[in-house]
């Protein structure tokens, strides 16, 4: 056991000096820095070999993200085109009842222009967002932008190749909406929106999904937010009820716009 | 001189390489250990020196004087004195030695480094890198345990 005291004391020697951070002391530092001042030429290698292999393990994972999402994108896209199909079929079927009733059967389909976000709203309340589309794709005020099924906004100002979306976290967005079978007027509002004049004795639970509501026309039903709370007073006619929009703006990268004005 | 010019070339592809792809000190793959640990076992002379060597050279890529240093000693000692007990005779039995004594170098590093600093350590990586150790320490064993026998 007698051959194991030095190796003992290199090694409580070197916790030492690990510990006490004894490598900045002024003695040694001066020691370690001419060592590491033999070996300095190897640093910079090192750095840039770390760095190169570092961007490489980061660019093979990204690429992978990529593919696997890939993957997940295509296994999507094929349910979408199966209901697409489904769709047509119930189309046809509806076409040739309502010849059988005579009827008159009229179909929806409004063109859409897909547009990137390029600018959002610097004050942080996500008011608005700019798109990349306008008048030159045949953009016009008051049309409704969604994305991911999920209402964003509504186009307040068009220019020759850009738009401004007025959110549904703005202030000054109003919109038709319903929630049951009742309509309502929502208001935007930051972090929350809400809904305007919903009476005290009608049937609005937490939870309760919001619609965009268009009178007198069939569009695709297109969702506004869910009820997060609802409080009453007691007094007035009329309870609060604010609803949380599903849109996240700050991950919306891609929009799609219906070209129909309400 | 051999050993020293090899541990120096493992230390410079352990510190530039395996750190960037492990992205952690702490659990990349210590090659130069399996290194060490295969010359100690071929000639256990001047297993001190070897190791004080190859953990200070460690040490200097990384910028840690005392964490690696202390580590290797560490090491060495107990496969000294694991040596002076019981007897590898095979390939098997010397994986499952460096195991042992690799997973305790282990411990002994995060135990130390914890003391002075707080990082999030990814334990799934840690079987990944023992994984990698075991590889090459087999890969390369070959030619000592033939010298050996």
């Amino acid at each position: 056991m007698k051959g194991y005291i030095a190796p003992f004391m290199v090694l409580i020697l070197s916790i030492v000096t690990y510990v006490m951070n004894l490598s900045t002391s002024p003695y040694l530092s001066q020691v370690y820095n001419l060592l590491r001042s033999v070996v300095y030429p190897f640093f910079e290698l090192k750095g840039n070999i770390q760095e190169n292999t570092k961007r490489l393990v980061e660019t093979y994972l990204l690429l992978k993200n990529v593919s696997e999402e890939n993957f997940k994108l295509k296994r999507e896209l094929e349910e979408y085109r199966l209901y697409k199909a489904q769709f047509l079929a119930c189309e046809n079927n509806l076409r040739s009842l309502s010849q059988a009733i005579d009827i008159p059967f009229l179909p929806s389909k409004y063109p859409i222009v897909y547009a990137n976000v390029v600018a959002y709203d610097p004050s942080g309340r996500d008011a608005f967002v700019l798109i990349n589309r306008g008048q030159d794709k045949g953009i016009s005020e008051g049309m409704l932008a969604f994305s991911a099924e999920y209402l964003v906004g509504i186009v307040d100002r068009v220019q020759g190749n850009s738009s401004r979306i007025r959110t549904v976290f703005s202030e000054e967005f109003t919109i038709s909406a319903e929630t049951g079978d009742k309509a309502y007027i929502y208001k935007g509002g930051f972090p929350v929106g809400s809904l305007l004049h919903v009476r005290t004795d009608d049937e609005i639970n937490v939870g309760d999904v919001v619609y965009v509501r268009v009178p007198g026309k069939v569009f695709p039903q297109i969702r506004i937010g869910t009820v997060q709370e609802v409080t009453h007073d007691g007094k007035g006619f009329f309870k609060k009820v604010e609803v949380r929009p599903f849109a996240d703006i700050r991950r919306v990268s891609f929009l799609v716009i219906i070209k129909e004005g309400l | 001189m051999k050993f020293y010019i090899i541990a120096f070339l493992l230390a410079y592809f352990q510190s530039s390489v395996l750190i960037a792809v492990f992205y952690d000190m702490i659990v990349a793959p210590n090659l130069l250990l399996v290194y060490l640990f295969l010359n100690i076992f071929k000639d256990d002379s001047a297993w001190l020196r070897k190791a004080i060597i190859s953990g200070f050279l460690l040490d200097l890529f990384q910028d840690s004087l005392g964490l690696n240093l202390s580590g290797y000693v560490f090491f060495a000692m107990l496969f000294s004195l694991m040596r002076l007990r019981i007897e590898i005779p095979s390939r098997l039995s010397l994986l499952l030695a460096y195991l042992l004594l690799s997973i305790t170098e282990k411990f002994w590093i995060i135990f130390l480094f914890r003391i002075k600093y707080y990082a999030d350590l990814n334990l799934w990586l840690l079987p990944l890198s023992f994984a990698f150790e075991l590889v090459f320490l087999y890969l390369i064993s070959g030619r000592y345990l033939y010298r050996e026998t």
